[in-house]
Order: structure tokens, then C-alpha cells, then sequence
């Protein structure tokens, strides 16, 4: 038999675990501690403890950093075809998309990718559909995204491009001031349990949904090869144990958390919910339908996973309308 | 023979240091410019916001740096390419001006050949090691950004490896820096005449 | 207990020993950190990490961009000369009160600090403008860097401050919550130091001696004209910073890029621009920018590398060993604060040792509900990182000063420049104790 892989390593974190998106990481430290009988553990590092949360990736390619716990899309500028891991426009369902991960080949894919960069990756964790984001503007049609000066990050922000909307960059500790000043129009950042803490509905009018730019979004425990290969298969295999149940967690937990946190917002700052109506989802959608081909044309390893998502979402769909109920 | 041999060592390598000290300055006020460029940079970037501007240009070719097109989150990723440049060279301008922050409390007191004894050997022992181990170590992520074409997740610039070398290469910059420092400052030990008679940092 | 901890406690004491010889603070930091790392037997791949620590942290982190653009502004007004002439008529202005020139600093402080956050551009840009003025009005050099220095920092705990954020998210807190909070005792801080220079003028007058009647009677302009004269450019650059925010024109970082335009402007206008000028001003203020982050570059890898020793446990050991009721440990972590405040960065303390203490403080009673003990715990925090700026060896702030004195003032004279100013932010953090209303009332949290 192989000798065991090390006892402790490093997992530099891109979220604080005290809130829902770093806690999985914590979760996982857990189970692995349990599945491998107290032989592998984690200590979990808060964001830019070790290294900046952008630079996680990079560190645990060069073997900085044993591993890392990020939100996929973090990736993107290095990796493009983690746009569609870490928010899909008008993507399949969280339940759906974990099916396609590991009985549609989506994991395949994502390894192969990051074969070259000498880092085994285990997607663990996958966070209900966003917001809609805040606004201080009704949006009432695609009309009034021209023009709007949103912040927007991925393939969501192309989309909106294609209204006139001016999507940018705003450091995260200047997004609160940006947004009450007006410099901005509106912010999307994350789900309700996370978007409470930043104090946004404070000062914003409207929290609207569906956050259309992204159905469901992955995060992911990477590994240094170096470090993964000196495990043994048994233990990888603890490692699978621990990530399926931590990615079972976030998606049971997730949910009911979302209402309670969007109820605690409207009651303190009276933030309006609001829906997006038909006719701009709709449209937003048909833009979308736009900006994935000109992705697919630019990207033919984000057009094999892309198609291989789609055939295998309507599969499941399929099956769901089968057997709905009246 | 007038002069003693360690008086013609110290002329010898105080002439050896003055290129790389000269070099040094001249980077550093060059890239002194760049704040213009800076403030040009965030200038635009809030012009464009006022307008609800994404795209100020758009062509067809890959261009180096800029990609397909200049949107506002191009000039905002400008702005820290810019400051970034400006910074890391401008280390080095700084050591030769005798810029960076010394507690003085017994520095002041100390004889001109003492402070180049200090200076002489914090830069062989501590500043030079810092410059070229973390040169060394992060260039394999230079390289790593090169390989991989990293590039904005925003549609901004591309080709992060550009400002991720620069950090590299201007800390070997700041290191050479340091060694015509070293050098220098041997001369003044070797012959203290000129300790006294020379300033030793520009303005 | 402290023996697995002889490398962390040994490479504090050669910080100390390396910047007490002269030798650069930011060169003494790096070098160490790479030292430390071959003796404690780190792993090289490890320190790869400073170099990414250093592009993300410092480079990629464009709220950095806010220094170099200040150092700008306050640099092209000083050559433009409107700084001077302002100051000059406030001098006729203030000149018959005692402190005058120094409250007016203070005051100063407390605009710049609610228009930005960072540190090293207030104190940079307050002491451009005023440190030549009072020193040439022959204000003791102690009187005029602590007032310089301590208002600059008051950037960092009233809103908008980068800090609250992050402890925010740090300790699940809202942003919104504790900006609301900081306010009131940030004013509260500002006003001590007034009250302070009040009194001082009182009673020491020579400290802080009226400007010479021959310096101020060079100017014939009736004082209310002058006043309107030299007031309209300061004005227009305040106007333009501070406004371009409030109007939800540009960030904070973007208004510093407004701000140093108006000022060419201002020079343009006065007929004081010229490629000399241009050229002095940019060369200076790359010299000052790097001064500042240099130290942030250096400090990042020394806390890397003493953290990686073991130093974030021999902190969590010192709290947990002494075994107190509520205000008792409370004392006891604010009292731990303020003593790692000498040696380390609020970003280290914010994130070492924060989330180390939150469950400490989450179970202790102080009669107010959860929410309330934890914004009520964040403020007193920063008050006391704030602090940490200004105490001796490591104070930011005190080095940003001297870095622009260019030898002028000894860095001994900066910090006793300071003590005064310390002992006023420990009233204001003990008020803050005894008083929790002070904090809570704004945010609705009594
Ligand atoms: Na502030
Ligand atoms: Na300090």
C-alpha cells in the first residue's frame, strides 16, 4: 500500500469562514477529519492571511500554498471555461448541475483545465441562485439599463453591456460609499446571507430577483498535486467522502437561510423586494443567448462543456415535467 | 606613488558604483511621470462613469495590453498597472535619495564612517537577500501568468504578467541598486577623506 | 510557557535592535523575514507567497492609488504657493489666538478624514502644508508634529474607513451599522485633541507663540479680503474632493485623482506652473509614495514569516492566561491591543488576532444584546488600531512624518511629539468603555 499523504495542510481560504461561503470550508476540515479517523486535517486561513484571496490559485499552483478554498470563477481571467462554473447566465439549477458534475462528465472537464496548472480540484460546495442585486432605480424594462452604472462581474456583465449598462469594477471596500454617493446605480454581490452583513439594503431602494446572471455557483477545494499525489488512494477517497457531504450541507442549508436573512433586511431597513418582470427577463435572456455564442466561438473548450451541460440539463428536465403534478 | 593601495581600491570602486547608482536615479525619475499618467487614468475612468460610458473603443485585432477594446474597467485596471510601475521603480530612486524612513535616535550621532559601516552591511545582509529571494521565488508565477495568458476578468487589460514582472524585475533593480550602494559605501570606509567630502545621496 | 516561542519573541527584539541602529525601518523588516525564514527552517516554496502577498496586497489594491495622488495634490499646493498664502492669512487670523494654527490643522484633519481613509496621505498632505508654517512661526517642533500626526490618522476610524469594513465582515457585522457607529466617537476624538490645544495654548503660551507682527504685517490687504482671496482655490479643491464624493461623482480614490487636478489647476491659475515645478513635484512625490509602501511591502513579509513561527499563538496564549470576568478581560485584550499596536499593522491585528477573540467576547455579558456587544467591541477596536498608528516604534503615521521632514526633525522629537496625543485616545477609548452610548446611540442600538 501506498505511505500516507501529510497529516496537516494549509487551505487558504478566499472568503471569511464566519460567513456561509467560508464556513464550507471549515465544514469540509470537519469531515475530512472524521472520514480519515483524525489523519488528515486542515488549517483553514482567512482571507489574505496567507496570500490575497486573487492570488490563491496562483500560490497553490507554484506550491505557495498546499490549497486553497475559492469560488471558482475567481479563476476566469487565467482559466476561461470557469465562467461557466462560477455563474452561468440562465443556467441549470443547483440540483441539476451538481447531476451533470459528476454523472454528466462536468468534473472531467474542469480537471483537464487544471491539469496544466498542477492542481487537483474537488468541487465541494455549490450556492443557491444569487440576487438580482441592489438598486436605487426601478427597472421596469431593458430600457433602463442604458446607461446604468452597475457593479457586475463574469458573462452577467457582457449582458448588460449589450443594453448600455457601464458594469465595472468597484474594490470591495468602496462598493457601500460608491453605492450611497450614487457613483453607482447598483451592486450585485452575493446571496442574502452574505449581502446583509455589507449593510447594502441600507442604503439601496430595491433588492430584486431572480439573479438571473447566475443560477448556481460553484466553489471548489484546490490542491497542489505535489501535495494530493503523496496521498494514498484510500485517502483520496477520504477526500471525496468529505466532499460530497460538505457539498450535501451546502446544498440543504442553503436555501431556508436565504428567506430568514431577506426576512431580517426588510424588517430593519424596509428594503423593497422586487421581481424582475417577464418582459426584461425575457430579453435579458435573449442577449444572453448572444453573448454565449460569440463565447463559444472564442472558447471551444467552454462550447464542449457548455453543450454537454445543456443536453444534460434537459435531460433532467425532461424527467421533472414527466412526472409533475397539477 | 602617491596614493596607498586601499586609497586606489576606494576610487576604483567608487568609480564601479556610480553606473549602477546613476542607472538607478535615472529609472526612478523617469518613471516619476508616470503620476501624470495616473491622474490621467482616474480622470478618465470618472469621465466615462458619468456618462454611463462601458466602451470608449472597440477594434478587431488582439491588441497587446488592451485586448479587443478600451472599456472603463480598462482605465480603472490602468490606473494600478500605472501606480504599480511608478511604485516599484520609484524603491530605488528612494535609496539612492535617502528617502525611505531611518529611526534616527543614534544614526545622527554616528561618525560618516559609521553610517556607511550600517548602511554597508544592513544592505549586504538585509536588503539585498529580501530583493533577490522574493524576485527569485515569485517568478515562477510570472511565468505561470504568461503561460497561461492571464488577463482581467472584467474585460479590462490583458496580460497581467507584464506588471507581475515588472515586480520581479525591479526588485533585482532595487538589488543592484543596493550593491553600487555597498560599493560606495566600501570607498568612503577605505578612505574616510571622502566620506567627509562627499554627499553621498541626491537630492 | 514561552520557550517554543524563543524564534517570534527573538525576531521582535532584532526588529528592534536593527531599526535603533538607523538603517532603514522597511529594509530591516524585509531583511529580517528572509533571515528568520532560514533559521526557523521554512520551506522556500512557502515564501513564494510574499511576492504574491505583494501584487495582491499592494500593487493589484488600487485604494493604494489614494497615496500617491494626495502626496500630489499637497505637494503641487505647496509649489503653486497657495498653501502658503492660506496659511499665511490664516496665521493673521489666528495670529492673536493661542493654537490657532494648530486647531486649524486638527480641524483640517477631521475634513480630510471624512473624506478618505488612508493614513499615510492625510498626514502626508496636512504635514506639507502645515509643519513649515508653525515651524516658522517657531511653534515647538513636539507641538507641531503631534497635532500633524495624530489628526491624520483620524482617517482611519471616521467614515469612510477601510478598517470598518473589514472588521465588518471579519466579525458578520453590518458595514453600514458600524460606520454609523464610528462617527460620533471619531468627532469625539477630533475635540479632545482641540480641547487639548486649547488648554496647552493656555497654559503653555510658548509652545505655541503668535506669529511675529513683522511676518504678518507684510500683507497690507485688509484681512477679510485676504481671507476671501486666499480661501477661494483651498475652497474649490476642497469643494472638488469632498463634493465629487458627496455628489456620487467619484469614489473616494477617484476624488484624490480630482484633487490633485484642481491643484494643477490652482498653479496654473497662479501663474506658478512651469516644467521646474512639474518635474519637482513628480519627482517627490514618487520618492514619498515609495517611502510609504515600501514599509507596507517589507511589513507584509515580516508578518508572514512571524506568524509562520508561531507568533499569532503566543498572542492567543498571552489573552487565554489571564482568566477574567467581562470588563476585566475586556481591559486585558484592550490592554493587549494597544501593546501589539507598538509592533504590528491594524491588517495583522484585524485579522490574526479579531477572529482569535471573537469567540471570547461573543460569550461575554455586558447587559446589551449580541449585536450591540460586537459594534460596540469593533469600535473600541478601532480606537485602539487607530492607536496603533501613532505609538512608538512602529507608528505609521510618525513615520510617514518624518519621511517628509527631510531630516529636519529628529524622529525623537516625533515621538515624544505624540504622548499626549496617546494618552487623549485612551481617554476617548476608556469614555467609549464607560459610556457605551457614546458608541451605540447613532447606529440605534441602546
Ligand atoms: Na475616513
Ligand atoms: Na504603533
Amino acid at each position: 500500500a501506498m505511505a500516507d499523504g501529510p497529516r496537516r495542510i494549509d487551505v487558504a481560504s478566499v472568503f471569511a469562514t464566519n460567513n456561509f461561503l467560508g464556513a464550507g470550508a471549515q465544514y469540509m476540515a470537519k469531515e475530512i477529519n472524521t472520514a480519515s479517523d483524525g489523519k488528515i486535517s486542515f488549517r483553514v486561513y482567512e482571507p489574505g492571511d496567507l496570500v490575497p484571496p486573487f492570488e490563491v490559485f496562483n500560490a497553490v499552483s507554484t506550491g505557495a500554498v498546499d490549497a486553497g478554498w475559492d469560488w471558482m470563477g475567481y479563476w476566469a481571467g487565467t482559466i476561461p471555461l470557469l465562467n461557466l462554473y462560477g455563474a452561468l447566465p440562465f443556467g441549470p439549477t443547483p440540483e441539476a448541475f451538481a447531476s451533470w458534475m459528476w454523472s454528466g462528465g462536468g468534473t472531467e472537464y474542469i480537471q483537464k483545465a487544471y491539469d496544466q496548472y498542477n492542481i487537483k480540484v474537488l468541487p465541494c460546495f455549490v450556492s443557491p441562485q444569487e440576487t438580482g442585486g441592489f438598486y436605487n432605480k426601478e427597472i421596469n424594462s431593458v430600457k433602463d439599463f442604458d446607461g446604468l452604472r452597475f457593479r457586475i462581474s463574469g458573462l452577467g456583465a457582457r449582458v448588460l453591456n449589450k443594453f448600455g449598462a457601464s458594469t465595472q469594477l468597484i474594490p470591495g471596500g468602496e462598493i457601500y460609499l460608491a453605492l450611497e454617493r450614487g457613483r453607482i446605480d447598483g451592486a450585485e454581490f452575493s446571496v442574502p446571507q452574505v449581502d446583509e452583513v455589507m449593510g447594502f439594503d441600507d442604503i439601496t431602494k430595491y433588492y430584486y430577483f431572480p439573479g438571473w446572471h447566475q443560477s448556481a455557483s460553484w466553489f471548489s477545494l484546490i490542491i497542489n498535486k505535489n501535495v494530493w499525489n503523496r496521498y494514498s488512494d484510500r485517502q483520496k477517497a477520504q477526500f471525496e467522502t468529505a466532499c460530497r457531504s460538505t457539498l450535501a450541507w451546502s446544498m440543504t442549508e442553503a436555501p431556508p437561510q436565504q428567506m430568514k436573512a431577506l426576512a431580517r433586511m426588510q424588517a430593519k431597513s424596509g428594503i423593497e423586494v422586487r421581481r424582475f418582470n417577464d418582459e426584461t427577463l425575457k430579453a435579458l435572456e435573449a442577449a444572453w443567448q448572444e453573448v454565449v455564442a460569440e463565447e463559444m466561438a472564442q472558447n471551444p473548450a467552454f462550447k464542449e462543456a457548455y453543450e454537454s451541460l445543456i443536453a444534460h440539463a434537459k435531460l433532467i428536465e425532461e424527467w421533472y415535467e414527466l412526472q409533475e403534478l397539477p | 606613488m602617491k596614493d596607498a593601495v586601499h586609497l586606489r581600491v576606494a576610487a576604483a570602486l567608487d568609480l564601479a558604483s556610480r553606473p549602477l547608482i546613476g542607472v538607478g536615479i535615472w529609472v526612478g525619475r523617469m518613471t516619476s511621470w508616470l503620476i501624470l499618467a495616473v491622474i490621467a487614468a482616474v480622470l478618465l475612468t470618472v469621465v466615462m462613469n458619468a456618462l454611463g460610458m462601458n466602451e470608449l473603443l472597440r477594434w478587431n485585432e488582439r491588441v497587446f495590453l488592451f485586448g479587443r477594446a478600451f472599456t472603463i474597467n480598462s482605465a480603472t485596471e490602468l490606473q494600478w498597472y500605472l501606480y504599480g510601475l511608478l511604485v516599484l521603480f520609484a524603491s530605488t530612486y528612494a535609496l539612492h535619495t535617502n528617502a525611505h524612513v531611518r529611526v534616527d535616535l543614534l544614526y545622527h550621532r554616528f561618525s560618516p564612517r559609521t553610517r556607511h559601516l550600517v548602511d554597508l552591511t544592513g544592505h549586504l545582509v538585509l536588503l539585498i537577500p529580501f530583493c533577490l529571494l522574493v524576485a527569485y521565488l515569485y517568478w515562477p508565477q510570472v511565468m505561470m501568468s504568461y503561460n497561461s495568458g492571464e488577463q482581467s476578468n472584467f474585460g479590462g487589460l490583458t496580460d497581467r504578467f507584464l506588471i507581475k514582472g515588472a515586480l520581479s524585475v525591479s526588485l533585482v533593480f532595487m538589488a543592484l541598486g543596493a550593491f553600487g550602494r555597498v560599493l560606495q559605501s566600501l570607498a568612503a570606509v577605505l578612505d574616510p577623506q571622502r566620506a567627509a567630502r562627499e554627499s553621498f545621496h541626491v537630492r | 510557557m514561552f520557550a517554543e516561542y524563543s524564534l517570534p519573541i527573538l525576531m521582535v527584539v532584532c526588529l528592534l535592535l536593527g531599526i535603533f541602529t538607523g538603517y532603514p525601518v522597511a529594509f530591516v523588516l524585509g531583511g529580517l523575514a528572509i533571515l528568520f525564514a532560514f533559521i526557523g527552517d521554512i520551506p522556500l516554496p512557502f515564501m513564494g507567497m510574499v511576492g504574491s502577498r505583494i501584487y495582491g496586497g499592494v500593487i493589484e489594491n488600487w485604494l493604494y492609488i489614494a497615496i500617491p495622488l494626495f502626496v500630489f495634490m499637497g505637494l503641487m499646493l505647496e509649489k503653486s504657493g497657495v498653501a502658503s498664502r492660506l496659511l499665511l492669512t490664516l496665521q493673521r487670523l489666528f495670529g492673536r489666538v493661542r493654537g490657532g494654527l494648530a486647531i486649524s490643522v486638527a480641524l483640517l484633519g477631521i475634513v480630510m478624514a471624512a473624506s478618505t481613509g488612508i493614513v499615510g496621505a492625510s498626514v502626508v498632505m496636512l504635514g506639507m502644508l502645515a509643519l513649515p508654517v508653525m515651524l516658522k512661526q517657531k511653534y515647538k517642533e513636539e507641538m507641531a508634529c503631534g497635532v500633524i500626526a495624530a489628526s491624520g490618522t483620524l482617517g482611519i476610524l471616521i467614515p469612510p474607513s477601510i478598517m470598518l469594513v473589514l472588521m465588518g465582515s471579519i466579525m458578520q457585522v453590518s458595514v453600514g451599522a458600524l460606520f454609523k457607529a464610528a462617527l460620533i466617537p471619531g468627532l469625539m476624538l477630533g475635540g479632545l485633541y482641540i480641547l487639548y490645544l486649547l488648554v496647552t495654548g493656555y497654559l503653555k503660551p510658548d509652545w505655541m507663540p503668535l506669529a511675529d507682527k513683522e511676518d504678518v504685517s507684510t500683507d497690507t490687504t485688509p484681512l477679510p479680503l485676504a481671507l476671501l482671496r486666499d480661501l477661494v482655490g483651498p475652497v474649490f479643491l476642497m469643494v472638488a474632493v469632498l463634493g465629487s464624493i458627496m455628489a456620487g461623482i467619484a469614489t473616494p480614490t477617484e476624488a484624490a485623482a480630482i484633487g490633485a487636478l484642481g491643484a494643477i489647476l490652482l498653479a496654473v491659475v497662479g501663474r506658478k506652473m512651469n516644467y521646474i515645478t512639474l518635474r519637482d513635484v513628480c519627482y517627490d512625490t514618487a520618492k514619498s509614495t515609495a517611502m510609504i509602501v515600501f514599509i507596507v511591502i517589507a511589513a507584509t513579509a515580516f508578518s508572514l514569516v512571524f506568524k509562520r513561527l508561531g507568533g499569532d499563538y503566543l498572542i492567543m496564549d498571552l489573552v487565554s492566561a489571564t482568566g477574567l470576568g467581562p470588563y476585566g478581560l475586556l481591559l486585558a485584550i484592550m490592554l493587549m491591543i494597544f501593546i501589539l499596536g507598538f509592533f504590528l499593522e491594524w491588517i495583522e491585528i484585524s485579522y490574526v488576532v479579531l477572529p482569535l477573540l471573537l469567540p471570547v467576547i461573543g460569550l461575554l455579558d455586558f447587559g446589551m444584546s449580541a449585536q450591540a456587544t460586537l459594534v460596540w467591541f469593533a469600535i473600541l477596536m478601532a480606537i485602539n488600531l487607530q492607536t496603533s498608528f501613532l505609538t512608538p516604534p512602529f507608528g505609521y503615521a510618525l513615520f510617514y512624518l518624518k519621511g517628509i521632514t527631510e531630516g529636519q526633525v529628529k524622529i525623537t522629537t516625533i515621538y515624544k511629539s505624540i504622548i499626549p496625543y496617546v494618552l487623549l485616545q485612551l481617554t476617548g477609548l476608556l469614555l467609549c468603555i464607560l459610556f457605551p452610548a457614546i458608541v451605540l446611540w447613532l447606529p440605534g442600538l441602546l
